[in-house]
């Protein structure tokens, strides 16, 4: 009989609170919102499935969860906290980016600039709130709407913080055919959201192969901070564009990418145990994140009308939301938009110019964050 | 309990770090949007000093392997060969 009863003791049955069982919903929720609806199925798939896995408890002394020392998940989720996960990401995605339209339409790139305004008002919103400096920051680079940049922020600079933040930021971007918009439309008018882009000019083979590396060497040299990140986005797509390491752009664009991907979703996920997850703090870090996103959506919106104030060739100012780096989906949104409004305006190319340029504003902008910060 | 206070971002400086934050990163893009508008520029100028993309490109790839078609080639002239001596 004491042998069933401490049994019993140890099934999940005994040890999980209701605040699991709310994670476990939670988790169930993404899995579905990834099945059904389709919404970024490559993170939440693997998040949601994480967090259901989290939230199982085991008895204590039973290594399991990314929380115990010398359990098998404590190792993988070393990857997200020692931030090596992102970088291998950045890798990837280099190896994916075309970055012709943004070397066709320069001007474009201030849009990627201005969405980053999201990070750093967020910031001042999360340090009146009560966060530290070093939480405010990673807080604020939800803004970015960069998971791997997110993640990587916070696991230099508050990774208590790490999986609210993870999961703020990888919802929010899953999110952003529901957030940008009605904030789009709000901010510009019909006449504005028909206005048709010029057709980008053909960029040269040899264009292309010095762009990452000058690029990198001007963000390397401004901000130091973003070496890794930026260093390995350029680095990838150098393997790209160089083409003579195809075998290499390929791993990283499709195996490399896709196994840490699965790796970090999951062990992100994995880590969002009610008890150290279910907080009053990651309910503001939620709502500072939707925050950041929203506000980052609007200043790109806002920042293309005042271009536009100064320019012969009008741009569509919708082309500012795609300045948050949540890569191609704030792109699509914008084509999505525009041909509400005119099916036959053909955007998406245009979009992909300060959605790239984004993702070098979101690394830069995580590398002066981690400068002022540095590790204690 | 944390305390929401203007005072929490003076004292981080949140202000100052926001302000110059933004600034770097508009700096870094506006630097490579200007080295974006200049690279044709720059190109034009060195292009008789540098060499075809195109042609490094050959030089480095792996060469395709050479196929030696001859004996294929010998067996067809061999077939239409007999073909028109028994049609003969």
């Amino acid at each position: 009989m004491d042998i069933l009863y401490s049994f019993l003791k140890s099934t999940g049955f005994y040890t999980m609170s209701y605040q699991n069982v709310i994670m476990i919903v939670i988790g169930a929720i993404f899995v579905s919102l990834a099945i059904l609806k389709n919404y970024e199925p490559l993170l939440l798939l693997p998040i949601g499935f994480g967090c259901i896995v989290g939230n199982i408890v085991a008895v204590e002394g039973m290594p399991v969860s990314v929380y115990d020392e010398g359990s098998v998940m404590r190792y993988i989720y070393q990857g997200v906290e020692l931030g090596i996960f992102p970088p291998l990401i950045f890798l990837g995605i280099g190896a994916m980016t075309d970055f012709s339209t943004m070397l066709s339409n320069p001007k474009l790139v201030l849009l990627g600039a201005a969405a980053q305004m999201g990070i750093f008002l967020t910031l001042i919103g999360a340090l009146f709130l009560g966060f530290t400096g070093r939480e405010a920051a990673s807080i604020g680079i939800i803004g970015g709407a960069d998971g791997p940049t997110a993640i990587f922020l916070s696991s230099q600079l508050a990774p208590h913080y790490l999986g609210p933040i993870a999961i703020a930021a990888y919802s929010y971007m899953a999110l952003v055919p529901i957030i940008q918009p009605p904030i789009m439309k709000l901010l510009t008018s019909k006449n504005e959201r028909l206005i048709r882009m010029k057709a980008p000019r053909v960029v040269s083979r040899r264009e292309k192969i010095i762009f990452p590396i000058v690029a990198f060497l001007i963000c390397a040299i401004v901000v130091p901070g973003s070496l890794v990140l930026i260093g390995m986005l350029f680095f990838g797509n150098l393997l790209k564009e160089s083409c003579v390491t195809e075998r290499l752009a390929n791993s990283a664009r499709t195996s490399m990418i896709d196994i840490v991907t699965i790796f970090l979703g999951f062990s992100v996920g994995a880590s969002t145990k009610a008890q150290y997850f279910l907080t009053n703090d990651s309910l503001k870090i939620f709502f500072l994140g939707a925050l950041a996103f929203a506000i980052s959506t609007a200043c790109g919106v806002i920042f293309a009308k005042l271009m536009n104030l100064f320019l012969k060739d009008k741009i569509n100012p919708l082309l500012g939301a795609a300045g948050v780096s949540a890569v191609p989906d704030s792109a699509r949104v914008v084509q999505h938009v525009g041909q509400e409004e005119d099916p036959h305006n053909f955007l998406l190319m245009h979009a992909m110019a300060p959605n790239v340029a984004g993702v070098i504003g979101s690394a830069v902008a995580a590398g002066v964050l981690w400068s002022h910060f540095p590790k204690l | 309990m944390k305390e929401f206070s203007i005072q929490n971002i003076i004292l981080e400086d949140g202000f100052a770090l926001s302000l110059v934050g933004l600034s770097i990163v508009f700096t870094s893009l506006i630097t490579i949007s200007f080295f974006i508008y200049l690279l044709p520029k720059i190109l034009n100028v060195l292009d008789p000093i540098l060499p075809k993309a195109t042609h490094l490109h050959h030089q480095t790839s792996t060469p395709k392997p050479k196929r030696d078609d001859s004996q294929t080639i010998a067996a067809i002239a061999y077939a239409i060969h007999q073909n028109h001596k028994e049609n003969n």
